[in-house]
């Protein structure tokens, strides 16, 4: 009994030493991290249809998820995708042609993100994109996908730290879809888990 | 009291090993962690970062275009007298470009200007529709560059000027195309450095070509006199 | 603040960067306004302005040379360099009017262009209907829609050589008469680009026909719906993936017209221009034999109403030549082919078309020739190479985006 005593004295004691001998950094390390953060809310095409574009809907709610490498330091470096509708067109497509369109975009872009001051990041990204176009009208339903190479991201974010885990925020992102010169900004409720 | 003689060694010992370090301030500066930023590089001591360029080439180009992320290597070597050599590789696999030169820098306070004249080959090969096509070029990149440091983070505008020296394109042993000494065009980067984890740095750039032989795109054979503005988003790592 | 001026100077690249190149517009201001009030040159006259003339003025631009030649839509000027003129002409008293506008094929350069050659300096004789070794044209040209400044004379030399006049060679324009990204007025792959293609010199058209998901036959030379050949619209993806209402209802190139039919191209071609060659560049072996009757029937049609035109399908792949030797009595269908001369001869094609990077390859031109067959190489842009084919090779046309350097070194033999 008293050596056990002993043994934990002197484990408190080492850990105290350990704890209590840093003084705190005069600057602030934020240490290596993973965060895995789902999205969602609002999402607006910016119609520069040449053609057929008079009764666009272009507001609906889209998703995103992200993987982020956040080192210790202020950038960060991440995986996103999502799933967002770009536009949909119903009715008269045309003087003679009834119909609807859809036209939705899954990215998958590889992130940068710069913490700029303590809670808001700026962040830019590139990568590829599945764009789905769906046509019911004027003969037969067709469904057909075409593979972007050339898209890219702008992104502001506000993230909130709750706790040691969980963070939450909002974030705006204006995205460019280069093979079907799509555009489209979006803004989104955030929640992350850190680990 | 051998007991309470230990637990005082021990508590000696624990707290010379964790060390009462003076508060650790960090003590990073960016300086001498860039390679963008115009300064005094370390004598004979190499550098070395390695990425990637996303680039948006224009639709008259997209035809035939290979659309790829370029992958890049770039190397620096510090000499005396505020000299050092740069290099770079930048490859698609059926288009590649190699450039070296030399550089001077000039680093006051926060503030560096660097000038340089790199040459350049370029080498492309890609079966086409059965064809054997290939295209050697070489060219000539005279640069300068200016930048504003913080203490973590440093910023560099980059123009060049591109000549063309000679540019040839061949399919199998025919020669479909030869040029000689134009004046391509320019480019307009700028790079942002700071750090990523523990010291090392990441780099992230905007680029411009404002050219009209724009080397990744040789197969298109193109006969345009026309500029083209061609975008790429730089990111890289220095190892 | 350092971090706004970061993203400032960023978007400003980008925006830079990510400018879409824009068309470029053909003047204007002012062209064929006086010409109404003209006659329209007799047919008996036209021939006697065709010929070689010197250019005595501003040669560093145009060259000391033009050739200038009459076509079913006007007239072109066309120098060694890729400068054209594009013109209509038109009479009163005794001077002849020219008005138009000149480009640059190679680049961006435009303006306009107006001319006149008087009654006493060869006027007279060619709207008599004699032989005018005399002609000055005179003249002016600008920049854009600036009004014409800079003086321009030429004075003719001598008509085409015999050589020229009883050659049979074809300057077939790709895509119908040039790509987009040759910044031409119209669409490529388009009715307004059939009925515009003379204008540049050609003498017969190179079209890419698909097949839509309802199989009909159209003209459209990308797989995909895209940016580069489309207004942006409704559709994306892959053509061929669409019906043909769905198309011709939500699809218009690029200066707004819409998607031929490969039996509106024809039909057109055959009614309403002097084309002599149509070469279908198939896409897919699918569309075989659906474009097969489609060929035929313009065929019968041509020879209906007496047109000199041939029609051919090309056979640019093995999966081409293997649906077109499925099909029923193959052997009769006029066909292009661009691989071996062996397979020239078991598709019995009457046209051999091989890529220009293969060389002049006269022994195999001559060979086909021996054997009643014609041959054309593809797709020749280069104004060295084209003089170095038109003047060392044999073939009978080369297909091409600059039809107006073609018909220069083709006009200007001796």
């Amino acid at each position: 009994m008293g050596q056990f005593r002993a043994a934990i004295t002197m484990g408190l004691v080492f850990l105290s030493a350990m704890v209590f001998s840093q003084k705190n950094d005069s600057v602030k390390i934020h240490l290596n991290h993973y965060t895995l953060t789902i999205g969602t809310g609002w999402t607006h095409y910016i119609n520069n249809l040449e053609m057929g574009g008079q009764n666009l809907q272009k507001d609906f709610a889209g998703v995103s998820l992200k993987l982020f490498w956040e080192p210790e330091h202020r950038l960060s470096l991440g995986l996103e995708s999502g799933y967002y509708k770009l536009f949909r067109a119903k009715g008269q497509l045309t003087d003679n042609t009834p119909g609807q369109v859809d036209r939705s975009v899954i990215p998958l872009l590889f992130l940068i993100r710069m913490r700029i001051i303590e809670n808001i990041h700026v962040g830019i990204g590139t990568g590829i994109a599945l764009i789905t176009n769906k046509i019911a009208g004027g003969g037969q339903k067709v469904i057909t996908e075409t593979r972007s190479l050339s898209n890219f991201e702008l992104s502001g974010a506000y993230i909130y730290q709750l706790n040691r885990h969980l963070l939450c925020g909002g974030e705006v992102k204006l995205f460019h879809f280069g093979n079907t010169e799509d555009t489209m900004y979006s803004i989104q409720a955030t929640c992350a888990v850190r680990f | 009291m051998k007991f309470r003689l230990t637990l005082f060694y021990l508590l000696i010992i624990s707290t010379l090993v964790s060390a009462q370090k003076p508060a650790t301030k960090d003590t990073f500066d960016i300086t001498s962690h860039t390679m963008q930023f115009p300064h005094h590089y370390k004598k004979w001591s190499f550098q070395v970062s390695a990425g990637l360029s996303m680039v948006k080439p224009p639709e008259d180009l997209l035809e035939s275009a290979i659309q790829a992320p370029l992958a890049n290597v770039h190397v620096t070597f510090g000499l005396p007298w505020k000299l050092s050599l740069e290099s770079d590789l930048t490859t698609i696999i059926v288009s590649n470009q190699l450039r070296a030169g030399p550089r001077i820098s000039f680093l006051v306070r926060n503030m560096g200007i660097k000038g340089g004249w790199d040459i350049a080959y370029v080498y492309g090969q890609l079966k086409q529709s059965g064809f054997n096509n290939s295209t050697q070029a070489w060219m000539h990149y005279p640069n300068i560059s200016i930048g504003y440091k913080l203490k973590k983070m440093a910023f560099t505008l980059k123009g060049e000027l591109a000549i063309v020296g000679k540019v040839s394109t061949k399919s199998g042993e025919i020669e479909v195309s030869r040029s000689k000494t134009f004046l391509n065009g320019g480019t307009l980067s700028f790079y942002v450095e700071q750090r990523i984890h523990h010291n090392k740095v990441f780099i992230i750039g905007l680029k411009d070509n404002y050219v009209k032989f724009y080397w990744p795109t040789w197969m298109l054979f193109s006969t345009f006199n026309r500029f083209y503005h061609i975008p790429e988003l730089y990111i890289s790592w220095i190892l | 603040m350092k971090v706004r001026i970061f993203f400032i100077i960023s978007l400003l690249l980008l925006i830079i960067g990510c400018n879409k190149e824009s068309l470029i517009p053909v003047p204007t201001s002012g062209i064929n306004s006086f010409l109404k009030e003209t006659h329209p040159i007799p047919a008996s006259s036209k021939p006697l302005m065709e010929g070689i003339y010197l250019v005595t003025t501003n040669t560093t631009i145009f060259g000391d040379t033009m050739v200038v030649k009459w076509n079913h839509s006007g007239i072109l000027f066309t120098c060694k360099n890729g400068k054209h003129f594009i013109m209509d002409a038109g009479y009163l008293d005794s001077v002849i009017f020219i008005q138009g506008y000149w480009r640059d094929g190679y680049s961006d350069a435009t303006g306009l262009c107006n001319m006149y050659i008087s009654g006493s300096e060869g006027g007279n004789d060619v709207l008599e209907g004699k032989p005018a070794p005399h002609i000055i044209l005179r003249g002016a040209y600008g920049t854009d829609n600036e009004a014409p400044n800079q003086s321009i004379t030429l004075q003719y030399v001598r008509p085409f050589s015999n050589k020229v006049k009883e050659s049979n060679f074809y300057i077939l324009g790709h895509r119908a008469g040039g790509r987009n990204s040759d910044r031409l007025p119209v669409s490529e792959n388009s009715i307004a680009m059939v009925k515009y293609t003379e204008r540049l010199g050609t003498t017969g058209i190179e079209v890419d026909p698909r097949i839509s998901s309802d199989r009909v036959a159209f003209i459209y030379h990308d797989p995909d719906i895209n940016t580069r050949l489309t207004q942006k619209g409704l559709l994306a993806g892959d053509v061929s993936a669409y019906t043909w209402i769905q198309l011709s209802s939500f699809v218009r190139l690029i200066h707004g017209e819409r998607i031929p039919s490969l039996e509106e191209v024809l039909t057109f071609a055959i009614d309403s221009t002097e084309l002599r060659f149509v070469y279908m560049d198939m896409k897919s072996a699918d569309a075989v034999p659906v474009v097969i009757p489609i060929q035929q029937r313009a065929i019968q049609h041509a020879k209906d109403k007496g047109r000199d035109i041939i029609i051919m399908m090309g056979i640019p792949d093995t999966d081409v030549l293997n649906a077109l030797m499925a099909y029923p009595d193959y052997q009769n269908v006029p066909s292009l082919c661009e691989l071996s001369v062996d397979d020239v001869r078991n598709a019995n094609s009457k046209v051999w078309a091989p890529r220009w990077t293969l060389g002049v390859q006269n022994d195999l031109v001559q060979q086909m020739h021996n054997e009643g067959r014609l041959a054309v190489c593809w797709t020749i842009d280069s104004p060295n190479w084209i003089r170095n084919y038109i003047d060392q090779g044999l073939f009978d046309g080369l297909v091409t985006n600059f039809p107006y350097v073609v018909a220069y070194h083709h006009y200007i033999q001796e």
